[in-house]
Parts: structure tokens; sequence; C-alpha cells
């Protein structure tokens, strides 16, 4: 496969410089409680390896067990949720106290960046050619409806042959 | 009544809308709708809301309303097909080489390494009023085919919202129809043979609903000297070792037979029945070896008695 059109950026962070944006976007204890969860689950799983370069982003020895060093990752989680609490807790109280809760909602919106942050610390691939639009171009602001969910079965026929004059479609799994 | 098709390529796969009396601009529409929801979900595009969900580093990614759907759906399907369907194999994806589109290789899956266990598409978190994503690290998502499905679903009602009588999109034979059939006897969709190029299986009809088929025999490649598909199994997270060839589900939308025709070709032929029996589906699966199984109400058809 070409590597064409690829940039490959390194990047060098910690997961704590992002806790701001979530203590910032997330003003719902139990979702903030539930993020922390997710983030201790996903340490004791094993987090995600950088990986040397665009082929080795796919690394079956990066898997939980592999090069990782436990005792200094359970450190920088346990800083990372001592970061996490504290400037959820300061920020919370600056918003409320200076703007207003819905004040502080729309400066969070605004705020939001259009692509992901490039907080350092893993190798991401990017593809340079893409005739994609930009990030949030057309972003909706509307709550999500929930899938789409019909109860009753279709009633299906078996017919000897379709109509010639009638349009038919054709399923083959994507042959 | 008037009835007009429309071909085009979508999603790495040929896509067929066929309205009966449309709209004004209803395939316009349909198309333009269609390219839209591959923007956005689309694993091979930087700047889709998958992507960035995919590259997020445990921040809150704001997405459209339709992704939004999308992972709620994700989740739906999860749940229905007892964790069959499960979106967070992309590393498992990747390792088997699937890395690139199918449709155009110079487009390839744009995410962070993820290698994260013990999570799974519950652990995303949704938050509808900003309309952001947050994912665990480690975590990624691949709508596969359960996006064409569910795309077909709200491009359909989009149709019918907008006065078309009624609408049919199949996207790659993921397909879904509502509204008035172009046939007094309902809609009518040829199930293909998945082992036989222009041999087809069965025709069926119906007065709409979801149709969708999984396949191990097509969409395979060559990755360290083997042959690969990208039907993965949640148990083992390798390429499945089903016995199937295809399997052809009918639901009630689009994504549900998506989902369901990837959990009956991952049991094999030895539960594809009880499978579809059990969901009260549906359906019809043929073996690597040629023989067919169908659910109870399609068993008539002699093309199938005969194998």
């Amino acid at each position: 496969m070409t590597t064409t059109g690829l940039m490959t950026v390194m990047k060098s962070t910690r997961a704590a410089a992002t806790m701001t944006d979530t203590a910032l976007t997330s003003v719902d204890p139990a979702q903030l409680a539930r993020i922390e969860k997710l983030r201790q689950r996903a340490n004791q799983a094993g987090a995600p390896v950088p990986p040397a370069s665009r082929t080795d982003s796919v690394r079956p020895d990066s898997r939980p067990g592999g090069t990782r060093r436990p005792t200094k990752r359970r450190h920088a989680a346990f800083g990372s949720r001592v970061a996490a609490a504290a400037l959820g807790v300061s920020a919370m109280f600056s918003i409320v106290a200076a703007l207003g809760l819905h004040a502080a909602e729309a400066q969070t919106q605004a705020a939001l960046p259009l692509v992901p942050a490039e907080a350092p610390g893993r190798i991401v691939v990017l593809h340079h050619n893409t005739t994609a639009p930009a990030a949030t171009q057309d972003v909706a602001t509307v709550s999500a409806s929930g899938p789409i969910a019909l109860t009753a079965q279709p009633v299906v026929r078996v017919v000897q042959a379709p109509q010639s004059a009638a349009p038919v479609a054709r399923t083959n799994g994507s042959r | 009544m008037a009835v007009v098709e429309h071909h085009f390529r979508v999603m790495a796969s040929e896509a067929h809308v066929i309205v009966v009396d449309p709209a004004p601009g209803a395939i316009k529409n349909a198309e333009r709708r269609l390219h839209q929801l591959e923007q956005r979900w689309s694993r091979f595009l930087g700047g889709s809301d998958i992507s960035r969900i995919n590259m997020s580093q445990e921040e809150w990614v704001p997405v459209s309303s339709d992704t939004l759907v999308l992972i709620e759906t994700m989740q739906a399907a999860s749940v229905e097909t007892d964790g069959r369907f499960d979106p967070t194999l992309m590393h498992e994806l990747l390792v088997a080489g699937y890395t690139a589109s199918i449709e155009d290789p110079a487009r390839v899956s744009v995410t962070i390494d993820i290698s994260c266990m013990g999570l799974s598409v519950h652990d995303v978190i949704l938050d509808g009023p900003r309309s952001q994503v947050w994912v665990p690290p480690g975590l990624a998502l691949d709508p596969g085919g359960l996006g064409k499905g569910l795309a077909a679903d709200l491009v359909v009602n989009e149709l019918l919202a907008d006065g078309s009588a009624g609408a049919l999109v199949s996207i790659g034979g993921d397909l879904f129809a509502a509204g008035r059939p172009p046939t007094p006897t309902g809609w009518q969709i040829v199930v293909e043979d998945p082992l036989e190029v222009d041999h087809d299986l069965l025709t069926i009809e119906f007065d709409g609903g979801g149709v969708a088929t999984s396949s191990t025999v097509s969409r395979r490649w060559q990755h360290d000297g083997s042959t690969r598909h990208h039907l993965i199994d949640p148990t083992s997270r390798d390429c499945s070792t089903t016995d199937l060839a295809g399997v052809t589900v009918v639901a009630a939308t689009g994504w549900q037979a998506e989902a369901h025709a990837t959990g009956a070709i991952l049991v094999g032929s030895d539960g594809v029945i009880d499978y579809l029996r059990s969901n009260g589906l549906t359906g019809v699966g043929t073996t690597l070896d040629g023989s067919h199984f169908a659910s109870d109400n399609l068993n008539a058809r002699p093309t199938l008695e005969a194998s």
C-alpha cells in the first residue's frame, strides 16, 4: 500500500493534559464520575501504545501485557485523577460563580475545537488528500432522536421471478 | 404512478434508489444525503465524525446528530445480537489487513492505535444536548455495514417525509423500503447466490422493511500470505471461521437486518435457523459448500428444497 499522501504525526503528552477539556465541557457529575471510571478501566486493561510508524500503527503486540510498565502507568493515572478532580472542581466553581451555568455552557460550546486537539503522546495517521469537509462544518446541535425502531417484522413472500417491468433491488453482501 | 430509479457509488458500494411518485428533487436529495452520511461516518475520511472520534484522546468530540443516532444504533445492535455485532473491533480489522478503503486504497483508516480490551460500545458516552461524544482511551468505532443499513433507513424516511409516496434505498445490498411499492404486490428483492455470480437464490416480496446480506466471500484480501475477510468474530477477535458463505436477513429496519445478518452468519450453519427463529426473522443462508438454509416461511422455494 502506498504511503503517498499520508502524514505521520508524533505527539508527546499525557492524558492529564486533556482533563481540562472534559471538566469544562461536562458539568454533569454523574457523567464525570463515569468518565473517571472508564479511564481507570482503560488503564487497567492497557491504554494504547504509540506505534513507531504508519505501518506499525497496527500492532498485535500492543495488547495488554505487552511492553508497558504498569508501575509508571498507575502513577500517571493517579496523577491524572488528582488533576481531574482539582481542575474539575475549580472550573465548576469558577464558571458557576462568574458567569452562571448557562453562560458557561455557551462559552464551553463556543470553545470546542474544530479538530481534535493535537495533544502529544501518540502517533496518529492522517490522510492528506481527503476531500472530506471541515470537521464540524455542519455539526448539528439537536439531540439524538435514537435509533429507528420498528417492532413489526415484515411479512415476506417468495415469488417465482421478479416482474420484468418493475424495478427490483438486489442483495449480495456488497459483492 | 411514476417510478424513478437511480444508481451511483457511495460508501464503497453500489447504491440503488427507487422512488415511487417522487417529490421534487427526491433523487438528488437522496444522493446528496447519502454522500453526506459517508462524509460523517467513513473511517477512511480524515474529517468524518467517526475518524475524529477515533483520533480523540480523552476529550469530548462534537459530532452531528446523525452520528449520535449511529452510535445509539450501534449500542442497540449490540444488545439485539447479544454482542455478535461489535463495532469496536477496529484493531482486529487493521491487524487482519483491512487498513484501506476497498474503493480507494489511498484512503486509509484514520485512528490512533487502538488496543484496549475489556471495553465495549456501551462505554461510549453520548451527550445529546451538546451533540458530543466521549470514548474511553483505546476504543475505536467502525460502523461497517450497520452504517449502510441505517443510512438506508434514514434516507427512506426522509424521502417519505418530503412527500414521495414510496422509497427504497439500497447500499451494496443493505436496503430499506417503505411506503407505496412500485408493483401492486409489493417491493421485490432478488437474493443473489453468494457463491455464484449471476445466479439468484430466490426473489422475495414484502410491503416494506429492511434486507441485508452478510458474506465472507466478498471483501476478501491477501494478508501475510493468507486470505482474510472483513467479518471479525467478537469471541475469537479474529476473522470468523464460520462455515457460512452468506446470510440474508429480512427485518423491520435496514440496521436490524444488517446487525442480524452479522449475528446469523457468525453462528454458522448449525445455529443459523435457530438464530433466525429465536429473533423472529426471515432469512436464508448458504454454506461454503453450497448448501442452503432458510427460515420456515422461505422453505417452499424449489431451489432451496433441491439443495
